[in-house]
């Protein structure tokens, strides 16, 4: 539970938190300080890659599953000390502005960025998701690695990042999340520790974020869930965390100098390593766009549906049924919504809200069904949702 | 005593909660007969009772899935179900002389024979199909639907429009489920829920009891009879979706012989198994959302995954999430982890048994197949039929609901 006071107290924890752990992470994981991605079965303590290897492979998983853009003007919203900014500045030729709450970070992200040469293509700042001061659309590209968890307004992180970002602009998101449904009370205390240790308000499930991002205005919201592939970044043997467990005068040490908080950074393995043992901790990433007109959607004299409108609504449709419709076989321009799909009416009103969003307010899908006769129902294609969201130009 | 008729449809799913109050009527001493095919009927109603053959005709296979199906519900079953058997119903009538007719919501003819012959009669709804005017955002799909039942009320030889609604009877309605699974019925009025009337089928034999692991949870998978391209797909996920929780979990799932090609060992496959002498072992369900299988489920306090595919299974799936009893899956394409996670939920999540818990309490406070019959003998007293004679011993073991 998070209340107000909390809500406020968050941030100065969070800037804390990274202040006094910033070269306790440096050290153990090196410039990336998010998980690692590994196959299925790969073991990192065997042949596998180590964790360099996979913390760079998920910055790479997450730039091919958002589809970011090489040479993008990226936001990195929590950016830590910089390693996947540098990354998409480097190899990716993008321009890129990373933000974060500890000053530290911040500071140590831009001497890295200056030792790489990218000082042209990269800048840090400390500064709060919630309160950039950036212009609409100033972004084709909000990249969010591991820091959703720690803004406890994630419905105002996507409106923000819808407005920061300009038409048509990628929404690239990877998260600590919390499994769909109830806890037991053994798994809410779990989830508990883990939070407080972590600076962290509160988890949501990966569905909940995908719901989020659609609430926003956000189209093609897809999300994946990663927690097996990310699992082994809390392998004991491998995320190295056990040789400070047994430096107790280290810890004790550190507890001085730097309060008490700092020990969360140690209690975060174990804790970890549970929770995606039992399924209570997921990870996973979500992929968004900022829909073209989607300032006009509001006005619906200006919405202008795009000229590949079917493949649009194919693709939400995908979405509304869950379904992984990829290939020749796919949803199509005459793909039928009852007669190939069997759509139920939930599904259809999911639809119809996704296409009043994008489209225009005037668009009413359970309406035009109301006015069709059995066999046209049946009959009733793709393209057809298609010619009548265009007609209502 | 008073004399019913009884009119379903050669489904067994339709068939078998009236059977059980057909039994509980005659446990009470009343006189009861069913109309319809006899090699259909003596397996599910028992050597005992009475029944005035109609012979049962072929229909054509209909469209599985979606509005279509709907369509072929009606044009090619319904419709031609009523005209066929309409002839046999008044001669079943003339010869019982029923004071009451209990009518499926889908045997329209018992419907006209009633009107015809001035009968009180109540509706039966063994599926939630009709319950919840599922069509209502659909006006000119429920108008079709009026359409047809004008033409068999025309076809029958009764004059001008139907009175009401042939689905539903103005005297009473007596639906199979609960009011914890369904949130109530806003309508009609002369609704009563009287929760499933749960009945014994002839089991087979042979379950392998002993292959139960108490240390293990175990799961039942069963999604009625399918056409093989519509159920191998599912099978072949389903069991994917298995394979890695064989530490914890052991699944059976009912499918015929070879459909599943080698199953990894925590996973029995078997063509018929004793459903309900399982489920007071069984941790979780999934199914199509069949009404019968969702309220067996249900009634053992059972939550269930339910992934439907036409009919009222859709209807069942939204009422069982609704309800907090369970999750829902897409039959077709969900993928296997999705599957496999909306198993895991309802295994390790406490709040998916709860509420079936409070289901079955609602399903045992409902009252099954006595309830049912104590509301068909009232009808027939309100009517005038003679008074019943004193209950016969036995009356006490009239269902075999159990949980």
């Amino acid at each position: 539970m998070v209340g107000a006071d909390m809500e406020r107290g968050l941030n100065p924890a969070v800037e804390r938190y990274y202040d006094t752990t910033l070269d306790l992470y440096e050290e153990l994981w090196g410039e990336h300080v998010h998980h690692g991605y590994w196959d299925p079965g790969e073991r990192p303590d065997a042949d596998g890659a180590d964790r360099h290897a996979a913390t760079d492979r998920l910055v790479r998983e997450l730039v091919a599953y958002a589809a970011v853009p090489a040479g993008a003007h990226v936001l990195d919203v929590g950016c830590g000390i910089g390693g996947p900014a540098l990354y998409l500045a480097g190899a990716l030729g993008c321009t890129v502005a990373g933000i974060t709450l500890s000053a530290l970070q911040a500071a140590r992200a831009n001497e890295k960025a200056q030792a790489a040469g990218l000082t042209d293509k990269a800048e840090f700042h400390r500064k709060d998701a919630l309160d950039t001061g950036y212009a609409d659309g100033t972004f084709e590209v909000v990249w969010a690695l591991e820091s959703l968890m720690h803004i406890p307004d994630r419905a105002a992180f996507f409106a923000e990042a819808l407005r920061l970002l300009r038409p048509g602009g990628t929404l690239a998101v990877a998260t600590w999340a919390v499994c769909d449904g109830g806890l037991t009370a053994e798994q809410d205390a779990l989830v508990g520790q883990i939070l407080r240790h972590q600076v962290m308000p509160n988890f949501s499930s990966l569905a909940q974020h995908e719901r989020l991002a659609r609430d926003a205005g956000f189209a093609d919201v897809a999300s994946a869930d990663w927690s097996d592939a990310v699992a082994n970044s809390w392998d004991p043997g491998f995320a190295q965390i056990r040789r400070f467990e047994h430096g107790r005068s280290l810890m004790r040490e550190l507890a001085r100098d730097r309060g008490v908080d700092v020990l969360g950074f140690f209690y975060a393995g174990p804790l970890m390593k549970q929770g995606f043992d039992t399924g209570v901790m997921r990870y996973g990433a979500l992929r968004a766009v900022k829909p073209v007109g989607a300032a006009e959607a509001v006005n619906p004299a200006a919405a202008e549906p795009p000229r590949d409108l079917p493949t649009r609504i194919a693709d939400l449709l995908s979405e509304v049924i869950g379904e992984d419709r990829a290939g020749p076989h796919g949803i199509g321009p005459q793909t039928r919504l009852d007669g190939d799909l069997y759509l139920e009416s939930a599904e259809l009103a999911a639809l119809g809200e996704s296409l009043r969003r994008l489209y225009g307010a005037r668009i009413d899908l359970s309406g035009l069904i109301a006015g069709l006769d059995i066999d046209q129902i049946i009959a009733l294609t793709v393209a057809d949702v298609a010619a009548y969201v265009a007609g209502l130009r | 005593m008073s004399r019913f008729l009884f009119l379903s449809l050669p489904l067994t799913g339709h068939v078998n909660p009236m059977a059980a109050v057909a039994r509980t009527l005659d446990l009470r001493g009343h006189q009861v007969a069913w109309a319809g095919s006899e090699s259909f009927l003596r397996p599910l109603v028992g050597p005992g009772a009475q029944v005035l053959p109609i012979p049962l005709r072929a229909h054509r296979g209909g469209a599985e899935r979606g509005m279509a199906a709907t369509k072929s519900r009606w044009d090619g079953y319904i419709v031609p179900h009523a005209r066929v058997t309409l002839p046999g119903v008044e001669r079943a009538v003339a010869e019982f002389r029923p004071d009451v007719l209990a009518v499926d919501q889908h045997a329209v003819a018992g419907a006209l024979a009633a009107h015809r012959h001035g009968l009180p009669w109540a509706s039966m709804a063994p599926t939630t199909m009709e319950l919840t005017r599922p069509y209502q955002a659909l006006p000119k799909v429920e108008a079709w639907i009026h359409d047809r039942l004008g033409a068999i009320w025309t076809a029958g030889g009764l004059p001008g429009e139907p009175p009401h609604d042939l689905r539903f009877s103005p005297h009473l309605l007596i639906a199979f489920t609960g009011a914890a699974l369904v949130g109530g019925l806003p309508w009609p009025d002369n609704a009563v829920l009287v929760g499933p009337a749960l009945t014994s089928r002839p089991s087979p034999a042979d379950f392998p009891w002993e292959w139960l692991d108490p240390g293990r949870r175990h799961a039942l998978v069963t999604v009625g009879t399918l056409s093989t391209d519509l159920s191998a797909d599912f099978y072949q996920r389903i069991v994917e979706a298995l394979r890695p929780l064989g530490d914890r979990l052991q699944a059976i799932i009912i499918a015929p012989d070879g459909t599943i090609p080698d199953p990894p060992k925590h996973i029995l496959v078997l063509p018929r198994v004793p459903v309900l002498d399982l489920m007071p072992r069984l941790d979780a369900v999934v199914s199509h959302g069949g009404l019968n299988t969702v309220c067996e489920a249900l009634a053992h306090a059972v939550p269930l995954v339910v992934a439907p595919i036409k009919g009222d299974q859709p209807i069942n799936a939204a009422q069982v999430v609704a309800a907090g009893a369970g999750t829902r899956v897409r039959f077709s394409g969900t993928r296997v982890n999705p599957l496999r996670e909306a198993l895991l939920a309802v295994l390790d999540d406490p709040s998916y048994r709860a509420a079936a818990e409070r289901i079955r309490a609602s399903f045992q406070a409902a009252g099954g197949a006595p309830a049912a019959a104590q509301h068909l003998e009232a009808l027939a007293l309100k009517h005038g039929a003679p008074s019943r004679e004193p209950v016969r011993s036995g009356a006490g073991r009239a269902t075999e609901r159990d949980g």
